[in-house]
């Protein structure tokens, strides 16, 4: 391989304008505030420097630009971007091609979107070996295995011939980690690689990422939101606001002394306060108990159908808030579906304990969705679709019903007008908190919460969080707190129970639990977690540079379904 | 793209001319449609014959207009029937699924297994000619495309999280299949819809021109092109006039279909808030 290059951008500007073939010389020819304006950076061999910002800041348009690769209505108009020796604001498309996926990699945010589903992983590795390498045939098959294996597959032979969706998130983005590799990249621009994926697999996959950087010198460019991995991978942190750079330096300076305004509120945001005012739960009255509650997917003779609950048996008193953690596709999802009833159990029973308030059995417990956009029908006005749920409630006038949707409105702090609006016209924010609302019209006593803020960023979050913690108490409500975000849970709940495959591993007090989990996975899952909102990025550069340091070995929490990366091989 | 509500525009005007002008025949055709006039056999088009006369003498312009009325009766009464049928078929298996999914699944595929025109062919052979004969063949797999889409929509839409988010709050079936299902279902089932009309208008005029649509001397679309055909060389207006017709409706109503196909699905094209 030849001498490796760092990328440096030297006051890039782009704004709306078709492509600048006349280069710097025709900025200001346009109108219009430029979009990225005087973004200066560099990336050396070796280097993990990370870029964060908040939506819309800049960070992905400035990746795509490095990459010669914006959208036909943006041009560069000013400053200039250099690979090693190549200027690349005025390379050629060929030159471009032999740059992109080669000494300039790109990992993306959702890295099964950007599989074709009908190639095999091992069609799209042959493409980057072919071009950048020049491999083909037996050779390149050979490379193929070598990549999936250095990337973390337990069977790259299997990889090869897999289809996209036959991996499971944190998979495609190894697989599409092998894909950027295999080009041999000098430096690798990830956009915000690990956002789709769970806690342990985002540190999965920023470690293999870290390796390559320790033992080839590959330069990455990490654009994200979270603060925590950047606290513990990142050497230098550039901090991106409304199309320019506005605070840059090493990460311990800068996580610890943001000295801008913009980054002291960037870095706040991503701290969620421990919740101190939670008090236990008034009275020891169990609401809902579940006992042996199993489910089983798929034909009912035959052993093929799939387990996703077994025997699972936990209890929720009044006023409670218990957590349930586990990895994607432990049965979360499914044991909430099976407790509001959209599933049926297949074995075992759910006992309902509503007491004298219990006004139509049947809706005492509601689900809030993870996903609000698709809670709602998007061809239904908000008005439309929050009066149904009172279709069926005896001698409410339409007026009534008007004045209680309104009433649940004001209680999750939305505006009235908004209930002329369809879903589309809404942000995530405001249809998580109608979510919220139409749940409440029916007075429940049980609100699960089904990964509720998992697809809203990080301030909403934290305002949906919130909400939810008032109506808690105003309503004394019982909470099922969904998540895969362990600062979520533990800044909620009273309780936390574990599942792994469908089996609760363990229930503990949320305070007990995160001091000394019990069972190997709860404690695989605690220390995935980077402890960062809640105690402060302060402890987490203390634990950093140790955390690096050590080999990329993961607790094998996948437990056979495919281990991390083998820690030999370095 | 500007250029659509124009072409809908003229579509539309050229199938309420063609529908008035069938529906208004028996006032406005010039002459009775079943009257001979053999002094005037295979007359070209004139002042008193503006599309001339077929093997009879009887004016084609007359016969024309009183065979569209069998035909897009048909056509039309089948189309709306097999829609609702398929529809109801196809929701009722996505609701229900388990083995009536799989027994109605079944049958659908076995139906579309066999061709249309030899199923009609039988029923016809079976029942004899006529209206009723002819719009029950046409339905008896003309079922099955719409079925086939239903289902297949109603399980997209049964699994989305709006369903289920009202499944969660209590709501009945019965708003969830009208409310929510039905809607979203109602865009592609339109344009379906439409398309089908133009095939079974063609089916008519194919059975017709078999001699198992009407009988003579009624007259449709069909049966006057195969009567018409061996004189094709003499008065070639004797095909291309209904030929022209059953194109014309069929391709008006598909432009039409669309359109609305487009509209039934506008609320969902507005743009998206972001979060601030």
């Amino acid at each position: 391989m030849t001498k490796s290059a760092s990328l440096v951008l030297d006051g890039l500007e782009v704004s709306l304008a078709p492509a600048s073939a006349t280069g710097p010389s025709a900025a200001g020819a346009h109108s219009g505030p430029p979009l990225l304006s005087g973004v200066s950076l560099s990336v050396d061999p070796g280097e993990f420097v990370a870029l964060v910002g908040s939506s819309g800041s800049g960070k992905t348009l400035t990746a795509m630009s490095s990459l010669r690769l914006l959208p036909p209505q943006l041009g560069i108009t000013g400053g200039s971007i250099r690979l090693g020796g190549l200027d690349l604001t005025r390379a050629t498309e060929p030159e471009l091609n032999a740059v992109r996926g080669g000494r300039l990699g790109m990992l993306f945010q959702q890295p099964k979107r950007m599989f074709n589903p009908n190639r095999t992983i091992g069609h799209h590795l042959k493409e980057p070996l072919r071009l950048h390498a020049g491999l083909r045939g037996r050779k390149a098959r050979a490379k193929a295995l070598e990549l999936l294996d250095e990337v973390g597959f337990a069977d790259p032979a299997k990889g090869v011939r897999a289809y996209p969706h036959q991996l499971s998130g944190g998979m495609a983005q190894r697989a599409m980690t092998a894909l950027a590799l295999a080009g041999q990249p000098d430096i690798l621009l990830a956009d915000e690689p690990t956002s789709a994926l769970d806690k342990v697999l985002e540190r999965q996959v920023l470690q293999l990422l870290d390796r390559e950087r320790r033992e080839r010198g590959l330069g990455v460019l990490y654009i994200t939101h979270n603060i925590a991995s950047v606290a513990s991978y990142a050497d230098r942190v550039l901090v991106m606001n409304a199309g320019s750079i506005v605070e840059a330096g090493p990460a311990s300076e800068l996580l610890t002394r943001p000295s801008t305004a913009y980054a002291q509120q960037l870095l706040a945001a991503a701290r969620l306060a421990p919740e101190s005012r939670r008090r236990p739960p008034s009275t020891e009255r169990e609401v809902l108990i579940l006992d042996g509650v199993g489910k089983r997917f798929g034909p009912r003779r035959r052993k093929t159908g799939h387990t996703a609950l077994e025997d699972v048996s936990l209890t929720l008193k009044r006023g409670e808030i218990l957590g349930v953690l586990g990895q994607s596709g432990s049965g979360k999802s499914t044991l909430a579906r099976t407790i509001v009833g959209l599933d049926a159990a297949s074995t075992g029973t759910i006992t309902r304990q509503l007491g004298e308030a219990g006004t139509g059995e049947a809706t005492a417990v509601q689900l809030v969705f993870q996903e609000p956009h698709g809670a709602f029908d998007p061809r239904m006005t908000l008005r439309t679709s929050l009066h149904a749920p009172l279709r069926k409630r005896p001698g409410l006038s339409p007026q009534q019903r008007d004045a209680r949707i309104g009433a649940v409105m004001d209680e999750v702090e939305l505006d009235g007008s908004l209930l002329d609006k369809r879903p589309g016209q809404c942000s995530g924010g405001q249809l998580q908190r109608a979510t919220i609302a139409r749940a409440l019209l029916l007075e429940p006593q049980v609100l699960i919460c089904d990964e509720a803020t998992s697809a809203l960023d990080a301030l909403t979050q934290r305002t949906i969080l919130g909400l939810l913690l008032r109506l808690q108490r105003e309503h004394d409500l019982s909470l099922i707190v969904i998540s895969h975000d362990m600062d979520v849970v533990r800044y909620m709940c009273d309780r936390v129970a574990v599942l792994l495959h469908g089996r609760v591993i363990e229930v503990a007090e949320t305070g007990e639990f995160f001091a000394a989990p019990r069972h190997p996975h709860s404690q695989a899952l605690v220390s995935a977690a980077i402890p960062c909102r809640t105690d402060g990025l302060w402890t987490v550069l203390d634990v950093a540079k140790p955390a690096r340091a050590q080999s990329a070995v993961v607790p094998n929490v996948m437990a056979g379904r495919f281990p991390g990366p083998t820690p030999g091989r370095s | 793209m500007r250029s659509r509500p124009t072409i809908t525009a003229i579509a539309a005007a050229v199938l309420a001319l063609i529908v008035l002008a069938v529906l208004l025949a028996p006032w406005i055709s010039p002459y009775p449609p079943a009257e001979q006039n053999l002094a005037e056999r295979l007359a070209p088009p004139s002042q008193g014959h503006w599309l001339g006369t077929d093997n009879l003498g009887r004016d084609t312009l007359s016969r024309v207009l009183e065979g569209g009325r069998f035909s897009m009766s048909v056509a039309a009464l089948a189309t709306v029937l097999t829609c609702f049928l398929g529809v109801a078929i196809g929701i009722l298996s996505a609701r229900r699924r388990g083995w009536l999914d799989e027994f109605l699944t079944r049958t659908n595929d076995v139906l579309l297994a066999m061709p249309e025109m030899v199923v009609a062919l039988f029923i016809v052979a079976a029942l004899g000619t006529g209206f009723g004969p002819l719009l029950l063949a046409l339905s008896v797999t003309g079922w099955t495309p719409f079925a086939r889409l239903a289902r297949t929509l109603a399980y997209d839409v049964s699994a989305r999280g709006f369903v289920e988010a009202a499944r969660v709050v209590g709501c009945p079936p019965s708003f969830i299949i009208f409310r929510h299902v039905l809607p979203h279902l109602s865009a592609p089932i339109l344009g379906q819809a439409t398309l089908r009309f133009g095939q079974l208008l063609i089916s008519v005029g194919a059975l017709s021109y078999l001699g198992l649509g009407v009988q003579p001397p009624q007259s449709d679309w069909g049966s006057m092109l195969a009567a018409a055909q061996p004189f094709a060389d003499r008065a070639p207006l004797g095909i291309v006039a209904p030929g022209l017709v059953i194109f014309t409706v069929a391709l008006c109503v598909t432009l039409l279909g669309q359109r609305a196909a487009r509209m039934a699905a506008a609320p969902l094209l507005l743009p998206v808030a972001a979060d601030t």
